[in-house]
């Protein structure tokens, strides 16, 4: 019998190892960079709810878009992120009672972030937020017409 | 018995060792990591519910203890720092790490979020 006694299909050395050490470090850069990217789909989220939240209660439809924007960039800004990578497009037809508002703040992020390399490539994440203008709100011109 | 065997044996005992206690250690890290990724991602949600919450006027005590308590062992030793003006309301929360440590280090010892909403009122 020579299964006891010697090393034949013993692969438990540094090679054999080397292999599981690997998946821990690939695992570790996926959930990161994946980690990454979900943090920053939150907050261009976060920054789309707040810029409608801002061009819904605006105080007159001159300064809804700006109040937007300034909104979505104080938001994202907040959280640490570049506003220079964003891009906000707000969509609304006219400032008047029931008018719905769209925003989408787009936010550029590397791909994979490599230690020692730096970022490598890039990702678009998108946050996207909608709604009416109040219709029982004051200093809004008309008549209420949602339902129509 | 071959005549091999016997000169083997034991010739891999101490790359067995070092390397099941480097891979131990990668695995304890990836973990580790993993941890902390989660604990942010926490304290995250729980930031922005409560500055949600309290700008639609909830006491900050009662928001503060739900927060505490949503964020389980993590919330022990938060601190929540409000500000912001008669507009928008900030919300800074800062708290420990549960990951210790060299990588505890490495990662920060303390987890800091910050959630900035605008007041809700009637118009």
């Amino acid at each position: 019998m020579t299964g006891r006694h010697d090393d034949r299909g013993f692969v438990g050395g540094v090679e054999g190892l080397l292999f599981g050490v690997l998946v821990c470090l690939l695992t570790a850069l996926l959930s990161t960079t994946v980690w990454g990217a979900v943090r920053a789909r939150v907050a261009a989220g976060a920054a789309a709810r707040e810029a409608t939240r801002a061009f819904v209660e605006a105080s007159t439809g001159d300064d809804a878009t700006a109040s937007a924007l300034a909104a979505a960039h104080d938001t994202l800004t907040a959280r640490g992120r570049d506003v220079d990578r964003s891009t906000v497009v707000v969509t609304a037809d006219g400032f008047a009672r029931c008018t719905r508002v769209v925003v989408e703040v787009a936010y550029e992020l590397p791909a994979v972030e490599l230690p020692f390399v730096g970022a490598v490539g890039a990702v678009t994440v998108h946050g996207r937020h909608s709604e009416l203008v109040d219709p029982h709100r004051d200093d809004v011109p008309g008549e209420a017409v949602c339902g129509a | 018995m071959t005549a091999r065997g016997p000169a083997d044996r034991g010739s891999g005992l101490l790359a067995t060792a070092f390397g099941l206690t480097f891979f131990l250690a990668f695995l304890l890290a990836a973990a580790q990591l993993l941890l902390h990724l989660h604990a942010r991602s926490v304290l995250e949600a729980v930031t922005d519910d409560a500055a949600s919450r309290a700008a639609r006027a909830v006491p900050l005590a009662q928001v503060e203890a739900d927060a505490r308590a949503a964020l389980g062992r993590l919330g022990d030793g938060a601190a929540f720092e409000w500000g912001g003006d008669d507009d928008q309301l900030e919300l800074r929360v800062v708290a420990p790490s549960p990951v210790s440590g060299p990588l505890g280090q490495l990662l920060g010892e303390s987890l800091v979020e910050v959630a900035r909403v605008r007041r809700e009122a009637p118009r």
